[in-house]
């Protein structure tokens, strides 16, 4: 799967709920249709996420995966601002 | 690479341990209790479980597991990354009218804490280093209170603007 997006934000090692609430200030400077990619290995932040953009008015969570890098999960999120 | 699921989150936590940090003696932070959890908590003297989870699925079930052990069961789904002073008054009120030894939960003991603290310095009066100092006499680690700085000064700018909008 290839997804385009157009900044990345590397929240690796950050716990609950510090992948979200740096997602939510990273969204907000980037202009309306792009894409922001959030790296993390916090493994909450796959429901975390999914439960945010149900209340965002602002974000639409475009995909979610899972990759293995150096021995660890990483959990990849991929938001786009949407207003 | 594969998509990821919430089955995925929950195979996870569920092979945790009980993560719990007793603040004082009516109340304890902690993290996603298991449902072999229930019956021992009640047995300790909890009378009431607050859960901060969003999922309103899961909270259901866990309502009707909590309440079979003798256990007053209260969802608050608060949006911790996102706070607002309403949220943090819904946290104080709900905490205030609770009865007896209070176990409050989320899924990793993080966001209870924040809210904990922020309750502390809004509502109570307490410093921020008070506050601070009691989560890590408590027991929470470095990484947890680097979150919790970086989280209540997000709260404080949020406020902040809002009050100058």
């Amino acid at each position: 799967m290839e997804l385009t997006y157009h900044q990345t934000l590397d929240v690796k090692g950050a716990k609950c709920p510090m992948p979200l609430v740096k997602s939510r200030k990273a969204i907000t400077e980037l202009p309306v249709g792009q894409v922001l990619r959030v790296i993390a290995t916090d493994r909450g932040s796959v429901a975390d996420f999914q439960g945010w953009v149900k209340a965002a008015k602002n974000v639409e969570l475009v995909a979610q995966e899972v990759v293995q890098e150096g021995g660890q999960e990483l959990y990849i999120h991929y938001l786009r601002r949407t207003a | 690479m594969r998509p990821c699921t919430n089955d995925v989150e929950l195979a996870a936590a569920q092979k945790a341990d009980l993560i719990r940090y007793d603040i004082d003696e009516r109340l304890t932070l902690a993290g996603q209790p298991q449902p072999e959890h229930w019956a021992a908590l009640a047995a300790e003297g909890f009378q009431v479980v607050i859960n901060m989870r969003s999922d309103p699925e899961r909270a259901a079930i866990q309502q009707r597991n909590a309440e079979a052990a003798g256990l007053r069961y209260i969802h608050l789904p608060l949006p911790v990354y996102e706070l607002e002073p309403e949220h943090l008054e819904q946290y104080h009120q709900t905490i205030a009218a609770a009865q007896g030894r209070v176990f409050l939960h989320c899924r990793s003991a993080t966001r209870v804490a924040l809210m904990w603290l922020l309750d502390r310095i809004v509502y109570d009066g307490w410093s921020r280093e008070r506050a601070e100092a009691a989560l890590r006499a408590a027991g929470y680690d470095d990484d947890a209170m680097e979150t919790f700085t970086f989280c209540v000064d997000d709260y404080f700018e949020r406020a902040a603007a809002a009050s100058r909008r």
